[in-house]
Order: structure tokens, then sequence, then C-alpha cells
């Protein structure tokens, strides 16, 4: 099972670097097919785990409006619906976690990070694309689960590879951040309308900083802030439910209208005010940027 | 375990790029991506001191000015004629920006060696960056780029902040790599210069391959035959009694400039063949906010990346070929003249007496110990003279040469 899934991760990673050039694809994939082949292995499960965007009780929606969201009760469209997930477990009935081997789907699966992607290019969703992803599909051993984990980012080993020479869904430049040579998270960004008329718009960016190394070099790059959230859902099973994503639990201690300084919303700095309660509810410290003393508070789990 | 080996198979192949022998590139790559830059500059160690023009590097005529070593180069981007020429054909289009309002040279001219002539620069949708545009004279040469930034380090990765950053919109293509390769593949230039360019992509409309040519024809911009390099060469025609004098000052003690803005570049923070690469960021006391070293939240210089109460205000010191052209200076462009520079760096620091970033840039507890301010002070001839030492390392030559203009004006 090992072996297996660790063949389909380089044969499609063999294949997506190599479709640009002309000459011997064709016999890597016929040899990584033959050991793929080996029936002495226990047939997988195949898994698909439903991920659903939600303002408040709505479904997300390029098209839509929502109402009383955040401390000051505003008005909120979106421009932009979208984040990366890693690292998917599910939890045994022994506890065990169980890595979910994802399936390479070169769109939105690449080893093991997945882009969920709620909006569609429509409505007030100016720069996003038509495609949309809310499923993260992949393998693992038959057997029984109980409970959901995974991480809400990219990994540091991918989180720093360039854009244009990464596979997708790592080669969004949307996604990408610049300066900082890394990825954005979570890409959350709403307009904001109140009775006095728009303001600026609330923009949730997540990713790591503090940063070191030279990753056009190659060499790893290490960051002192991670600011990746873990995620876990304690009772959940992938046949009958879905994950709730709710945008209104993430603003929940936020004035979208009335920001306290820094960028417009939080892009992951500790001195933007917005940060400390954005932060806090994913479960993320907000000065360290490492796991905080309280759970998350925006994934939960529903019946589909 | 998985996630080790198949990112080192993708990862490396797409780093090394597609040549005959894809077997054997597999199996180096990983070795080869982390190696490069190193390899780079260890390998070229013998090479460096006696560079000349069209020094060879992977068979590429480098014009080099007389005295520059041979830049250092990604392995996966080699220079190529082709490849600077689609390069410089980008660097002018309008079509690299979202609206089509401007290009790269919008912001980058050469007649202003590069920059723009504004304090800070303005984006296509109108939105105003905190800093101001950069000189790209040598550019192949900086340890670092932009003014305060220790992770970007090459300029194919850097191409991506003006093209795709929002925070501030610049080139404004967020979103629309799509309909960015639509735009360049109806020109029918682009018809042969893309394929010229990366003759071994099936399809060499990319993101990567517009970055990697770019990058290219940035390297080309070299500027090595001011007056001041003939006068170093032997050749004194061109500068004036002040100059030398000027030069004097500027390499004394009193007046410390040379610490941070001497050697070929022009700047302490360089980047060749043969080199050990320092990457210096200084606090120049422009300002003191609060009195605790502060400078405005917008522009806070390396702290903004390390958050490193030490890297406040610290920023890059860019090189001083053609200067006189780049007014107004700093990385906020809040000083308008090189007079009034010298002003600044001869009493030690700026104090600004109100409004919100009042402050005593003197007292700035994060400062370069070069800024001590000069003892005795500057007097009036002296700063003439200094003045007219800056002015002679503009390169005429540079701002003129065909070679750097835009390809898209004959036509």
């Amino acid at each position: 099972m090992v072996h297996r899934t660790l063949c389909n991760a380089g044969v499609l990673a063999l294949g997506l670097a190599l479709a640009a050039c002309e000459d011997d694809t064709e016999s890597l994939l016929d040899a990584s097919d033959g050991d793929a082949g080996n029936d002495a292995a226990p047939e997988p499960r195949a898994i698909e785990l439903s991920f659903e965007g939600r303002v408040g009780s709505a479904v997300f929606d390029c098209t839509q409006t929502y109402d009383q969201i955040g401390t000051s009760k505003v008005r909120v469209s979106f421009s932009d619906f979208r984040l990366y997930v890693y690292d998917v477990r599910l939890i045994d009935e022994a506890d065990q976690e169980i890595p979910l081997a994802l399936t390479q789907d070169g769109e939105f699966q690449y080893e093991d990070v997945a882009l969920l992607d709620f909006e569609d290019r429509t409505g007030s969703c100016a720069n996003g694309t038509a495609v949309t992803n809310t499923l993260v599909k992949g393998t693992l051993p038959a057997g029984s689960f109980k409970g959901l984990r995974f991480g809400v980012g990219v990994p540091s080993a991918l989180n720093h590879t360039n854009p244009p020479e990464t596979p997708a869904p790592l080669n969004l430049m949307t996604m990408a951040w610049t300066w900082q040579a890394g990825r954005l998270f979570t890409r959350l960004d709403a307009r904001v309308e109140t009775d006095s008329g728009n303001r600026p718009p609330f923009l949730i960016h997540l990713g790591s900083d503090r940063c070191t190394g030279n990753p056009g070099a190659g060499q790893p790059v290490s960051c002192a802030r991670p600011n990746r959230a873990e995620v876990e859902l304690a009772s959940f099973d992938p046949e009958r439910d879905k994950i709730v994503l709710d945008y209104a639990q993430l603003v929940a201690g936020v004035a979208l209208d009335d920001d306290q300084g820094g960028e417009s919303g939080c892009m992951a700095s500790e001195s933007d005010p917005e940060c400390q309660s954005i932060f806090g509810r994913l479960g993320v410290d907000p000065v360290s940027g490492s796991r905080g003393a309280d759970a998350q508070v925006v994934f939960s789990v529903e019946p589909k | 375990m998985k996630r080790r080996l198949s990112t080192a198979l993708g990862l490396g192949a797409l780093l090394v790029g597609c040549e005959p022998d894809v077997g054997s590139q597999l199996d180096a790559a990983p070795s080869d991506a982390a190696a490069s830059a190193d390899a780079d500059t260890q390998d070229g160690a013998a090479e460096g001191d006696s560079a000349t023009s069209d020094a060879g590097q992977d068979g590429y005529a480098w014009e080099l000015p007389q005295g520059f070593p041979l830049p250092n180069v990604p392995a996966d981007n080699p220079m190529t004629a082709d490849k600077v020429e689609l390069g410089r054909h980008l660097f002018y289009d309008k079509r690299l920006s979202g609206n089509g309002t401007q290009a790269c040279a919008s912001c980058h001219k050469q007649e202003l060696a590069f920059t723009d002539g504004r304090a800070t620069g303005l984006g296509s949708t109108g939105e105003a960056h905190t800093r101001g545009s950069m000189s790209l004279a040598n550019v192949a040469y900086t340890a670092t780029l932009t003014w305060a930034n220790n992770l970007v380090r090459e300029l194919e990765r850097q191409a991506q902040v003006p093209m795709f950053g929002e925070e501030p919109v610049e080139l404004g293509l967020a979103g629309m790599e799509d309909e960015l390769l639509q735009r360049l593949r109806a020109e029918p230039r682009y018809e042969e210069l893309f394929p010229a360019a990366f003759p071994a992509d099936s399809d060499p409309f990319s993101v990567l391959n517009i970055t990697r040519a770019i990058a290219s024809f940035q390297r080309t911009l070299l500027s090595g035959d001011s007056p001041f390099d003939r006068h170093s060469h032997g050749d004194d025609s061109g500068f004036s009694d002040g100059a030398k004098r000027g030069e004097l000052l500027f390499n004394s003690e009193r007046f410390e400039c040379f610490h941070c803005h001497g050697g070929f570049a022009l700047a302490d923070s360089v980047n060749h063949s043969g080199n050990r690469t320092e990457e210096l960021f200084h606090n120049t006391a422009l300002y003191n906010i609060d009195l605790e070293g502060g400078y405005p939240p917008s522009n806070t210089g390396l702290y903004e990346l390390t958050g490193n109460r030490n890297d406040m205000g610290r920023f890059k010191a860019p090189t001083l070929r053609n200067i006189a052209l780049t007014a107004p200076y700093m990385h906020d462009g809040s000083i308008a003249s090189l007079s009034e520079v010298l002003d600044h760096y001869a009493a030690g620091g700026r104090t600004i007496t109100d409004g919100p970033y009042a402050g005593r840039g003197f007292d700035n507890p994060f400062k370069s110990e070069f800024l001590h301010g000069a003892n005795p002070p500057m007097t009036e001839p002296e700063r003439q003279d200094l003045i007219a030492f800056l002015e002679s390392l503009t390169d005429q030559g540079f701002i003129t040469n065909p070679k750097f203009a835009d390809p898209w004006a004959a036509k």
C-alpha cells in the first residue's frame, strides 16, 4: 500500500514534469504502471471529502450578498473564496491517524495539498477561475473512521517553490505571495457595505511569514511564523458528513468596516489588530503563528 | 517519504528544464537545484578578477564594462541572445499589465537610468506604491532585489511581484495568466521570438518563460562607462577637478560614503562570479518616530519581513550609478535633490519637526554606524565637489544604448 501510494505520486509528478519534453515519457509511465499493478496489496478505499463554503447559514455564492456579518453587522459580498488544505488524515476507531493519499489530479490536488475553490468567477468574483472544487479526493486502507484532521495552508516543503514551475494547484499566481516567496493559504476577499456606502475590501490572506532562506537557489526556507491552522473534527463520517467552512464564524470578532490598523483585513501580520481575532478563531496563536491554546471554530461537521 | 520523493522528482525535473537526456537529469535534479547558486559562485572564482568584455559563460557573449566581473546566472536560465531579445520586447510591452496601460518600462525608463522620476511608483490602476522605482543599472549584480527583501533574490521570481502583486497593484495581472498568454500569442513578433528563445519547449508561451526572458534582458543592463569609470582607467578628460576633490571626500572617513556605495557596483551588497555575497541593509536615520527608532508603518524596511526590531528602517544601499538622473531620492522619494541628500548624510540624520513622522533621525537607535555626521561640518565648496563627483557617475551610453531601448517604438 505504501509502495503503491509512493509510485502513484511519483508517476504523476514525473508525468507533469515531463509533459513539456518529448522523449521517453511513455517508457517511464509504463514501468511505473507495472509496479502499481502489484495486486498483493489490499484494495484501498476511495474517499471523497465534501466541503461547503458558508456565510452563516447561507451557502457561499459569488452572486449573493450576506447581511449582519462581523461585530458591526455589515453586508458583504465576495471577490474571492479559496484556500489550500494539506495533510488530510482520518482518525480510525483506534484513534490512529491514517493519511489520505490524495488523488493526483493535475488540477486541484498535488502531493498532499488540495485547493478548495468555492468561487466560480461569476458575480462579484472577478479575478478567480470558472472551475470550482469542493471535494478532496483520495484513497486510504479499508477501515472504519470516526474523525478527521487536516491543515489549512501549504506545507513548508512546497510553500516556497516557484509557482510557474510547480504543478497545479500550486501554480496559481493569484494564490502566490510573491514578495514573501510563498503562497497565500487563504484568499477570502470580501467587499464591505454599510448604510453609509462601500468600505475598503476586507481581505484575509494568511501565509507563512518571518521567513529566511534563498528559495531561488533551491535551499530550504524556514519561517518563524508558519501561520497554518490545524483542524480537528472529532466526529466525522466521510460517507454521511460534510465539512462546513463558515466565513461568518471566521470574522465574528472583527468589525469589517472599521479596520483598526495594518492591511485592511488580515494579511497574517502579528501586528495587525484584525489578525488577533482571526488567528484565534482558526486555532492559531497570533504571535507565534503556531497552534494556539484554543481549537478552531471556523470548520464544523454537518450531515450531507 | 512520499512527499520528499515526489517533490524531488517533480520540482527537480521542472527546475532543470527539458534537454535531451531526461533520465539522467532526473537523477541529478535534486542536487543541481540545491547547489546551483553556490556552484556558480565557487566555480567562477578563478575568472572573477580578470573578466573583460565578451567573457563567456555558457557561450553567451557578455558585453561587460571594463573591470566588471561575470554576473552569476541561475543554472536553469542561461543567457542567450534570443532570450534577451524576447525579454526586451516583453519589458516594453503594455500587454503585460492587466488593463494594458503599463509595461515594466513605464516605471523603469531608460532615459532616467530605468527609474521613473517619481517619489514613489504609480501602478497601472492608479494605486501608489510606498517606495520608489529602483534603477535597473547593473541589476545582474545585486545580491538582494528591491529596497528591502531577504527572500526574493532572483530576477525571475522578482518579476512576479510587479506582474501579479496586489499590495499594491502594479501591473495588475492577478488572475489573468490565461488572458496574458492569449494576448502574447496574438502578436506576430512573438510567434518567432518565443520559440527562438525557448527552442526546447513545445509551447514556449508561459508565465515562467516570460519571467525568464525579462530577467535575461535585465541582466544585460550594464552601466560602467561614466566619466568616473574612464577616470578609473586613466582617462581624466571628462572628470573635472571638482569631481576629483569630490571623489576624495566620497572616500573619506569624514563622509563615509564609500562604505555602502563602494566597488564597481557603487553598492555594498553584490553578487557575482567569484565573490562571497554579503547581504547588507542599513538604517540611514531618515526617521525616528516616537524616539524609538520607528519608521512610517507603510515603510519599515527589512523589519517588514523579519519582524526583528533591529531591522527597523533598514534598506538596501542602492547603486549610485547614474544617481544624478534618478531623483527624487531615498526609498520613499522623501529627499528631492542630491544637495539635500548630502545635507542629510552630513548631518548624520534627518530631523522632522512636526506631523505624524516627527522625530530626530540622528537619535535613531538602529541607524548605521556611518551616520555619525561630518565633523567638521560639510562646507559649501565640499558640497559642490561631492555633487560634481556624483554627476560624474552618469553613463550617457547606458541611457542611449539602442540595445536597451523600446523595440516597439521604431515600427
